[in-house]
């Protein structure tokens, strides 16, 4: 007789569920238990929804997070980098004061540098029926004008000797004479620094010679060097403003000499307890406040 | 009598809420495993530390020239020498090893699994005498 009954779809139910609501007129308990069946399926996709978006969150939040922190640290390093080449270039515009700031810090020259060879054998003898004997106080002289050099700050002019200790010497003009000691048979060298840019003042002194051998002075090199004059300008001037006209990040700069360790710059606010701070260090040949070339140890430090 | 459907899908009227919560959940995996796959790998962090570390071994050799101690090693062909210099100048965290050579530069023993940075110095010449050979300087990480 169920092949006869009416279906009719009565609010979207079965037959079966047709049958259950109707024993339901009569049976009341059975129409309350079922009531929130048709609402599982939203309370399922709901959670699954907010499990979703919690994961998303987190998936971008991983992602970004560090992608924030590298950029901040590569414009930090950026920074670093960029002063680190003070040792390369002089600084922009080179005569700079607080009162027209540079517009990049700079603290390159190029200097110069050659040998002197003392060679206290027969063949270097000016007098060749001279004996070999030992030489205390032998005269070594040059001229720049006849190396080919003009316009030198001869002041600048350093001598040191094989075992690096600086000598004196007298300025004749453009002429620089000083004295060696060589023992017989034996050579010595000295190399002799100068530059073309600085502005030092004289250490000429007399000094008693005698002129017995012939030297022999090697071609000239270049070397790339920290300047005296720029690191003063540096020291002196106002940190503030130098910042906010060049990078307008904090930093600080050392300058340290390799063997004694002592400061020669020491500029630039000090470094924060927190946050990213970076450091580089680089090798540099410096000029200190006599002209003489030193090893040193450039550090600088932006955040 | 003959059997009187009025439907068709009187039979999946109740079927309704299903099939919609299979096309939510359906949804709902696609755009999760989209952005799963979208944000799973963290962004690469870019390679810096190769050319800050071949930026150092071109200044470190620089200032060994300028100190004038590059040339006499170079004259002598004493790589050994410089590889001293080096290991007194350069980080602690970078293994370094250098040869001189003129035009082709081999060197054996470098490292096969890590990342090895070369630096090249071209030396003219030393004091009378010319050289015409370069430095190169092999650097990677401890």
């Amino acid at each position: 007789m169920r092949n006869n009954k009416r279906v009719e779809c009565v609010g979207g139910k079965t037959d079966r569920q047709e049958e259950i609501s109707r024993e339901k007129t009569t049976d009341g308990s059975h129409s309350h238990r079922r009531k929130g069946f048709v609402h599982i399926d939203y309370i399922i996709a709901i959670g699954v929804i907010i499990v979703v978006f919690a994961l998303s969150v987190q998936f971008a939040t991983s992602f970004f997070t560090p992608a924030q922190e590298e950029a901040q640290t590569q414009t930090v390093t950026a920074n670093a980098f960029s002063l680190l080449s003070m040792a390369d270039f002089s600084s922009s515009p080179r005569v700079w004061n607080d009162t027209s700031l540079p517009e990049r810090i700079g603290l390159y020259t190029k200097a110069y540098r050659f040998l002197i060879l003392v060679n206290n054998t027969g063949s270097s003898y000016l007098n060749q029926s001279q004996s070999v004997i030992n030489l205390s106080n032998e005269l070594v002289n040059f001229s720049f004008s006849d190396l080919g050099y003009s316009g030198i700050n001869i002041n600048s002019t350093v001598v040191l000797d094989d075992n690096n200790r600086t000598l004196s010497y007298q300025i004749s003009g453009e002429e620089i004479r000083f004295a060696a000691i060589v023992n017989a048979s034996a050579q010595r060298w000295y190399v002799v620094y100068f530059d073309d840019d600085s502005n030092f003042t004289s250490r000429s002194a007399s000094v008693a010679v005698t002129n017995n051998l012939s030297e022999r002075i090697y071609p000239t090199e270049q070397i790339n060097i920290v300047q005296y004059q720029q690191m003063n300008e540096l020291s002196v001037s106002n940190y503030t403003l130098v910042r906010n006209a060049t990078s307008n990040r904090d930093f600080h700069i050392r300058l340290r000499d390799v063997n004694t360790s002592a400061n020669q710059i020491n500029y630039g606010a000090d470094e924060p307890r927190r946050g990213t701070v970076v450091a580089l260090q680089r090798f540099v040949m410096y000029q200190n406040a006599t002209a003489n070339v030193n090893q040193g140890r450039l550090i600088v430090q932006t955040w | 009598m003959a059997k009187r459907k009025i439907f068709d899908k009187g039979k999946n009227c109740g079927r309704k809420g299903f099939v919609y919560t299979i096309e939510v959940l359906l949804a709902i995996f696609l755009v999760a495993v989209t952005i799963t796959s979208l944000f799973l790998q963290v962004p690469e962090k870019p390679q810096g530390d190769i050319a800050i570390t071949k930026r150092l071994g071109i200044e470190t050799l620089e200032y060994l020239d300028n100190k004038d101690v590059l040339r006499n090693y170079v004259n002598s062909n004493d790589a050994a020498g410089i590889e001293r210099e080096l290991d007194a100048l350069l980080p602690n965290r970078l293994n370094s090893n250098a040869t001189i050579c003129e035009r082709s530069c081999t060197f054996s023993g470098l490292p096969v699994d890590r990342n090895v940075i070369v630096a090249d110095y071209y030396v003219s010449g030393y004091r009378t005498t010319y050289l015409g050979k370069k430095v190169r300087v092999f650097m990677w990480s401890r």
